[in-house]
């Protein structure tokens, strides 16, 4: 980390091939979108570099800390989606044909689409810990050193993310 | 978070880890939706599954977009610490004085406190007689004033120290007070038997000490003084006094030396003065400016014919001497100083209702006595007297009337309000009594050069009655108090009121 903090070039790359991955994973299970993932993954570790230059940096867990830069990231990207224009869908560039139904195929993706939206209504907690404990996978313990949160905490927050989306889900359906 | 949501949250979590099919079977699950829930956090579970198209060709761009940012600089292979916010010096040492300056206001307190304090005691303590709890500050001051002038001023301070215990010993001889001056040093001008002139002083010492004593010999003495007299407790040699090329000046009052005037002391034989010798012309500055118009006054004493004393510098009351064995000596020798104009011009017509009292002395009234020691004129801080100087007496009254005020400054009177009248004490102004503020005094008091001065002041004792006196105006004239009404006295019981009868 503090040759990384120095720019030191080898400690970043090292830096970047540990976490990337998990940062990458979290990005498109929240967007969806492979383009912006790509994308917004490098703006967070440029990100991180920025900070670690200017003095900023984490308090208890550096896995915490990036997780939640990327989560405003993910955040930022959906307030400016809702504020474009939408294309034609003649304007569209082709999307590859995938394996199997093609109708189950767009079913389901309508169906993730739609979770995804409702996993963005959420609270930025709630949001976090819900990708994090149901997309990532991490156990409760380690999104409460990840939060620097109690575990109570962490399933109070899952418990009423969960409600939140249930309720959205079913105003939607 | 109360007991049952948390029980609700241990629940779901517990559903989560342990229950694969999401059905709980439980009728309070499905009421609060817990059901629902799982079957979300299970499609929730396969949407994580599921991974990025070409993730690896992604992660390996936006990798070199990374390392692309970064600037040229070489890398530092030694690992150095992360940068910590770099503290300004001053607040480095602020955090170390920290505990030293959470004291400071109150020390900075104390310190004023002390500074003020000394200040003050130093500066009352200036003219601090021998009774006043100031005197060791004084004493000290003069110590290190002393101690710490240069050796071309030591020889004036030393006058000036000389100066001040004469001062004091005058002050507690005129108070009749016993106490002890140290460390008086004064030049022998003689001795007579075990009574000896040092300075301008006549001390009683020793005999065996006194027999050794010569003629200019300077001693430190100890002196204690008696209402009357001056005995010595201990006797020292003194210094040597150093020549000092200060040039003294006189100035109108004879008895203060200012830079300006050289100091001459003559041989024992001779009598000794000191001699003030003007450097250039001799400088006479009236206290007063002659009036111009004079003053209509209603006593009749306005017009009496200017009684002019022939010009002399020698004192018109010398130093009295404690025993009566000093002999009269000649007028001491003084250049004479030109007399003033007088102020009104005397009138031809007008007969003096009353001779001249006495024609002003020339030679001292001493007391006869034997040996050749010399009584030093005394020096004295009170108003010279105005009639040696030739001026014409305007008005003569008596008053009567209370002490307003009494100036005082080191310990003697220089004038005193009585009434409405400032009243000028000279040397000739006789005080019977003691000058108190608040007692009536009955004063009589001439007028000069607009000044009222004072021959003679009685000071009544302090009456048990309340009696109010009458105060003088400036006019002379008195306004009688008013008389009280008289109480009626009380009735005996019984008797009858006496009948009025037309």
């Amino acid at each position: 980390m503090e040759r990384a903090a120095a720019r030191d070039p080898d400690a970043i790359a090292k830096l970047y091939d540990l976490y990337a991955p998990k940062i990458q994973s979290f990005i498109y299970h929240r967007t969806s979108d492979p383009v912006v993932t790509e994308d917004l993954t490098a703006q967070v570790f440029l990100r991180v570099l920025e900070a670690m230059r200017g003095g900023k940096g984490w308090h208890t867990s550096f896995s915490g800390w990036i997780y939640r830069i990327a989560h405003n990231l993910i955040v930022d990207y959906y307030r400016k989606r809702s504020q474009a224009t939408y294309t034609n869908i003649d304007d569209a560039p082709h999307l590859p044909a995938g394996d199997g139904d093609p109708y189950r195929a767009t079913a389901a993706k309508l169906d993730r689409d739609a979770l995804l939206r409702a996993i963005n209504q959420l609270t930025d907690e709630q949001a976090e810990v819900i990708t994090l404990r149901f997309l990532e996978g991490y156990s409760i313990a380690e999104v409460a050193r990840m939060m620097n949160k109690s575990e109570g905490a962490i399933k109070a927050l899952q418990f009423r993310g969960m409600a939140t989306l249930r309720r959205l889900l079913e105003q939607r359906s | 978070m109360s007991t049952d949501e948390r029980r609700l949250h241990d629940l779901f979590q517990e559903m989560l880890e342990t229950r694969d099919d999401f059905q709980t079977g439980e009728s309070d699950a499905s009421e609060t939706g817990l059901e629902d829930m799982l079957f979300l956090a299970r499609e929730l579970q396969t949407l994580g599954r599921a991974s990025m198209p070409d993730a690896q060709a992604a992660l390996a761009r936006a990798r070199e977009r990374v390392l692309q940012s970064l600037p040229a600089a070489p890398p530092q292979t030694s690992p150095q610490p992360q940068p910590q916010q770099r503290i300004p010096f001053w607040q480095r040492w602020g955090a170390v004085m920290a505990p030293a300056m959470a004291w400071a206001p109150a020390t900075l307190i104390a310190f004023l406190a002390m500074v003020i304090l000394l200040a003050v005691s130093i500066s009352v303590s200036a003219s601090a007689m021998p009774d006043s709890p100031f005197y060791p500050v004084k004493r000290t001051t003069e110590n290190v004033a002393l101690h710490m002038a240069p050796a071309a001023k030591r020889a004036v301070i030393e006058a000036a120290i000389a100066h001040h215990r004469a001062e004091e010993i005058d002050y507690l001889q005129e108070k009749g007070i016993r106490a002890i001056v140290p460390s008086y040093e004064g030049e022998v001008r003689g001795c007579v038997e075990n009574v000896c002139q040092i300075g301008p002083f006549q001390v009683t010492l020793p005999p065996d000490v006194a027999a050794k004593l010569r003629p200019g010999d300077r001693v430190k003495v100890d002196l204690e003084v008696h209402p009357g007299r001056l005995m010595a407790l201990s006797v020292a040699p003194g210094k040597t006094p150093t020549p000092t090329s200060t040039v003294l000046v006189a100035t109108e009052n004879p008895n203060v030396l200012s830079p300006g005037a050289t100091l001459e002391s003559r041989p024992f034989d001779t009598p000794a003065v000191v001699r003030v010798t003007p450097t250039k012309k001799p400088v006479h500055k009236p206290t007063q400016r002659p009036t111009k118009k004079p003053t209509r006054v209603r006593t009749k004493a306005t017009a009496k014919p200017t009684r002019q004393k022939p010009p002399s510098a020698t004192p018109s009351r010398p130093r009295k001497a404690s025993t009566a064995t000093m002999a009269p000596l000649p007028p001491p020798q003084a250049t004479p100083t030109p007399s003033p104009r007088p102020t009104i011009a005397p009138t031809a017509t007008p007969a003096p209702t009353r001779p001249p009292k006495a024609t002003p002395r020339a030679t001292p009234r001493t007391k006869p006595g034997i040996g050749t020691a010399t009584p030093v004129p005394r020096r004295s801080r009170v108003t010279p007297n105005p009639e040696s100087r030739g001026d014409q007496i305007q008005a003569k009254k008596v008053i009567r009337g209370r002490i307003n005020r009494i100036y005082r400054p080191r310990g003697r009177v220089v004038w005193v309000v009585i009434g409405r009248y400032r009243v000028y004490m000279t040397q000739n102004t006789k005080v019977v009594g003691r000058l108190v503020v608040g007692r009536q005094a009955t004063a009589r008091i001439y007028q000069k050069r607009g000044r009222w001065y004072a021959t003679k002041i009685t000071v009544r004792k302090p009456s048990s009655g309340s009696g109010t006196a009458p105060t003088p105006t400036p006019s002379g004239r008195k306004i009688k108090p008013k008389r009280p009404t008289p109480t009626p006295t009380p009735r005996p019981v019984g008797t009858r009121p006496p009948v009025r009868r037309p």
